[in-house]
Formats: structure tokens, sequence, C-alpha cells
């Protein structure tokens, strides 16, 4: 019986293989190749050069500046997100019949599509920008928008597994509305809430294609950001800029990953105990 | 205060989803207006907010497109192509890998996911100058194949769906794999009946995200047969006319009908995701 059991392991595993292999060609192979051109002169020279292209990307200007673009957009936009989010998904909770199809749409519309009115609606001399918004809000406004419907849909199905029997009790025990929050909703929600700002600074990371179809390859200063970088470095053929700046890029990416993992491995832990 | 609240929400979320709407409203109404009134309301010297209503509505735009516009229809027929032949795919060879980093024990399953998440999460353009000498390698470099096979193993898909399978009880598992041991009636009887609305939300998340493709196209292709409809619209988009958005809103159809056919799968298919 135990060989027949690793038998069948056997077989489940052998089909994993072509995907994982996939994967390997065409996602991991070309991540270490761009480790590999870090360090050596560029890709049609392989002399080893150390460090020198990772130092001269750190010294560049526009480089340090797109990276603290980055970070402050990645910021800036998951916070907003997460706020519409928690508000939308109260509102929902609390609403008689289901209304979160508007929410959702813009998920699945194609930036393409609304590419066109947003410049209208949101750009230079628009109504919104005689509200005092800054026109680079344009993109903020863009990615919020789009982003807070698949949210909604996670928080709200998380909040649909609380059972509703635990707030009535507590209400009838005298809990106010601030206390069942705190210690009943929240507890509830909060692996949910982490997997929703993960997702949220996975979405933030592939902003690149909604400010090219806005802005081009040079929007506002204040919204130009690693891609930007990597993606006119490219255009300029400058092969050892594009490989650094992606190496850059990718650490701080992997660290948080790294975080991720341990962090979820002790809640497991945690509630394994 | 409830009872407040139960009136005010439906209001409030009125009023969130017209704003959420508009700018599909906006798309819709532009596409239906003649181009005199088109460059009026959006030309250089546009009006501080687009008109809701075109004052004479035509489908003019439409029929241009559908019926005297070739390169529109190849681009659509380009961007179906990929799209469902990547989802299929995709369908394919990310079931069994997600099988396998949910629910198999083998040494390296753990930095097996931990790979997964970190590629699915870095951007495009850290692998940016490696896949283009990889694609020029493999001689995909102006064919729709270029786009095709690198998503085809994209690490969201795997990810996701092993989230779903992660709830698919061992027992069942056990009992089905001491009745045979092939690993296809495994997925047969076990694992799609079961996680139907998990699959079809990845592939929907898929298709959309496909649908949507830019920064490949911009990258790989230069013959504009090739273009999928993405791109076109780009590229059309600079001479903005009333004809862009018309191809705009159909290029919405497809999307707009999958979620209409799969919405409830969809959320019930969230709702089963196990969050970790």
């Amino acid at each position: 019986m135990r060989r027949g059991i690793v038998l069948y392991r056997k077989r489940e595993f052998l089909l994993m293989l072509p995907g994982v292999m996939g994967f390997f060609l065409f996602y991991v192979l070309p991540f270490l190749m761009t480790c590999v051109f870090v360090f050596i002169r560029s890709p049609f020279d392989s002399t080893f050069v150390g460090f020198q292209n990772l130092g001269r990307t750190l010294q560049n200007g526009y480089f340090q500046m797109a990276l603290r673009h980055t970070a402050v957009f990645t910021l800036l936009s998951v916070s907003l997100t997460l706020a519409l989010t928690l508000a939308l998904t109260f509102m929902l909770y609390n609403c008689p019949f289901p209304f979160h199809s508007p929410f959702v749409l813009p998920v699945l519309l194609p930036t393409v599509a609304v590419a066109m009115v947003w410049n209208v609606l949101f750009g230079r001399d628009s109504t919104l920008s005689g509200l005092g918004l800054p026109p680079q809000s344009a993109l903020y406004v863009l990615f919020v928008w789009k982003n807070t419907g698949l949210h909604v849909i996670f928080l709200l199905s998380a909040l649909a597994q609380l059972p509703k029997e635990l707030m009535e009790a507590a209400s009838i025990d005298g809990a106010g509305m601030c206390s069942r929050f705190r210690h009943i909703v929240l507890p509830h929600l909060l692996p949910t809430l982490f997997f929703c700002c993960v997702y949220a600074i996975m979405c933030s990371f592939r902003i690149f294609r909604e400010s090219y179809l806005l802005y081009g390859t040079y929007p506002h200063e204040s919204l130009f950001m690693v891609q930007h970088y990597i993606h006119n470095q490219f255009a300029k053929l400058r092969y050892p800029e594009v490989a650094s700046a992606g190496f850059l890029y990718a650490i701080p990416v992997i660290l948080l990953v790294a975080l991720i993992f341990r962090l979820q491995s002790n809640w497991q832990e945690a509630n394994q105990a | 205060m409830k009872s407040f609240l139960r009136l005010l929400c439906p209001l409030l979320l009125g009023l969130c989803s017209i704003v959420f709407l508009a700018p599909l409203l906006f798309v819709l109404t532009g596409s239906l207006m003649r181009p005199n009134e088109f460059a009026h309301t959006y030309g250089a010297n546009a009006l501080r907010f687009p008109a809701l209503v075109p004052r004479l509505a035509s489908p003019a735009q439409y029929t241009a497109l559908l019926l005297n516009t070739p390169s529109f229809l190849n681009a659509y027929w380009n961007s179906l192509l990929i799209a469902s032949v990547i989802c299929a795919c995709q369908l394919f060879f990310a079931l069994p890998c997600a099988y396998g980093l949910s629910k198999l024990r083998f040494r390296g399953r753990r930095p097996l996911l931990f790979t997964y998440v970190v590629m699915m999460m870095l951007p495009f353009q850290v692998t940016m100058l490696p896949m283009y000498q990889l694609v020029k390698a493999l001689n995909l470099l102006d064919s729709r194949w270029s786009l095709i096979i690198p998503e085809i193993f994209a690490p969201f898909t795997v990810f996701f769906l092993a989230q779903f399978l992660h709830r698919l009880p061992n027992e069942l598992i056990e009992a089905v794999r001491l009745e045979s041991s092939s690993p296809f009636v495994l997925y047969r009887h076990l694992i799609v009946p079961l996680s139907m609305p998990g699959i079809v939300s990845s592939i929907v998340l898929s298709f959309v995200e496909t649908w949507n493709m830019v920064e490949k196209p911009l990258l790989y292709l230069s013959d504009m047969r090739t273009y999928p409809l993405s791109m076109l619209l780009y590229e059309a988009g600079n001479r903005a006319t009333a004809t862009t958005l018309a191809g705009c809103v159909l290029y919405l159809v497809p999307v707009l009908l999958l979620w209409n056919c799969f919405k409830d799968d969809i959320c019930t298919g969230i709702a089963q995701l196990q969050i970790k």
C-alpha cells in the first residue's frame, strides 16, 4: 500500500512538471539572466565588471527620483484603495440587496478603452483640475477606480463567513458597535486584509501599463517610476542600466515576499498552538 | 440606527456606483457622437465636462468600423485568438501545478511557492531584456506566439488556483486514490467539479489580463497584422476620434459578456478562496 501511494504521488508530480518547466524557462531563467547581466559589462561582452553597473545606477539622479516616486506611489495608492475598499465593504454589508456589480466592472474594463475619457475628465484643463487636485492625481484615481472592486469582493466574502449569531450575542451582552468591530470583526478579517494589502501592492507594481496609456514614456515628474526608467533605458539600448535597475527593483520585492512568508508561517503556528 | 443605515447605504452606494460607472457611460456616449460634435467635446478646445447625451446620436462609427475597417476586425480576431488560447492552455498547465503546490508534499515545495510568488509580484520591466533575447532566440519575434507561449506559464494563475485547491479535503483525495491510480480520474471526478467556481474565476481573470495586454505586444510585435486590439486602439487613440471610442465599446463586449455569464461563479469562487 505504501508503494501504491508513492506511485500515485509520482504520477501527480510528473503531471506538474511541464508547467513548472515552462515557468522556469520563461520566468525564472530571465530573472537569473538579469542578475547575471548586472555583473557583466553588457549582454554582448561578458567581461566581469563587479558592482560598477549597480553603483552607476544607484548614483543616477533619475533612478533615485524614480525609486522615491515608486515608493510614494505604492504607499499612497495602496492606502487609498484599502480605505475606499473598507468604506464600500461596510456600506455593502449593510445594504439589504447585493449591489457589488458596478464596483467590480472597472476591474474588467481595459484601460485602453477609458484612457481617452480619463484624459478629458482628469487631465490638464478639466473640471476636476479646477477642484484643486494636481493633474497627476489622474493616475491615482485610475488606480483606485480600477482596483477597489476586486478587493471589495475579497473582503465581502470574508465578512459573509462571519457568523451573525456571534455579533448578535455580543450586542446582547452589551458590546457597542465599536467594540464589536474591534474584538470580533477585525481579528476575523485580518488574514483577508493582509491578502488584500499584498494584492494591492502587486497591482501597484503593474501601474506602468496605465501610466503608459495615459501619459506615454515621459509622464509628469512625480509619476516617473522605476518601470519608466527601465523602459526608457531599454529604448535607448542602455542594457547595463536596464539590468541593474531591474535587479535593484527586485531586491525589496524578494525581501517583502520573504517577510510575508515568515509572517504567514508564524501566524499558522500560533493558530495551531 | 440599524434602519437608518439600511436606508442610507443603498443611497450612498447608488451615488458611488454612478461615479464608478461614469467613465463607461462617457465612452458609450462619445462613441455615438458625430465627428464634429466629438471634436467639439473632446477636441483641443474641449468643454470642461464632456456632454452626457450626444446631440445627434449616430451609429455611423460602428458601421464604419465593422464594415469598412478590416484592420479592426483582424486585430479583434488576434485578441480573441490570443486570449482564448492562453486561457485554455493555462488551465491545462496550471491546474496540475496548483494541485502539486497545494496538496503534494515534496521537498522544495515551499521554495517553489516562494519563487512563484516573487515572479508573480515582479513587474514585466525587470525581466524585459532577457525575455526579448529569449523570444528572439526562439524565433518568435514578430509572431502572436511570442505573446501566447510565455503567458501560458504565468505564475498568477497557478497561485490563484492553489489557493482554491487548499480547501479540498484530504480525505476525499485519499479515497479517490484508493479507487484508481490514474491522476486523470482524480482531476475529472474530484478536483474539477469541486473547484469549478475557482477555475472559472481564474479563467475570467486570465482572460481580462490577456485581453488588456499592452507591454508585451509593444515589445515583441512590429507587424501590424499581428497586433491585438489593445495595441491597435492605443495607436489609434493618439488621433482621438469617435471611431476609436466605438472601437473601445466593441472591445469591451466580450469582457462584459463573460462577466454577465459568470458573475455568480466568480463571487462564489472568491468566497471559497481560503485566504491563508
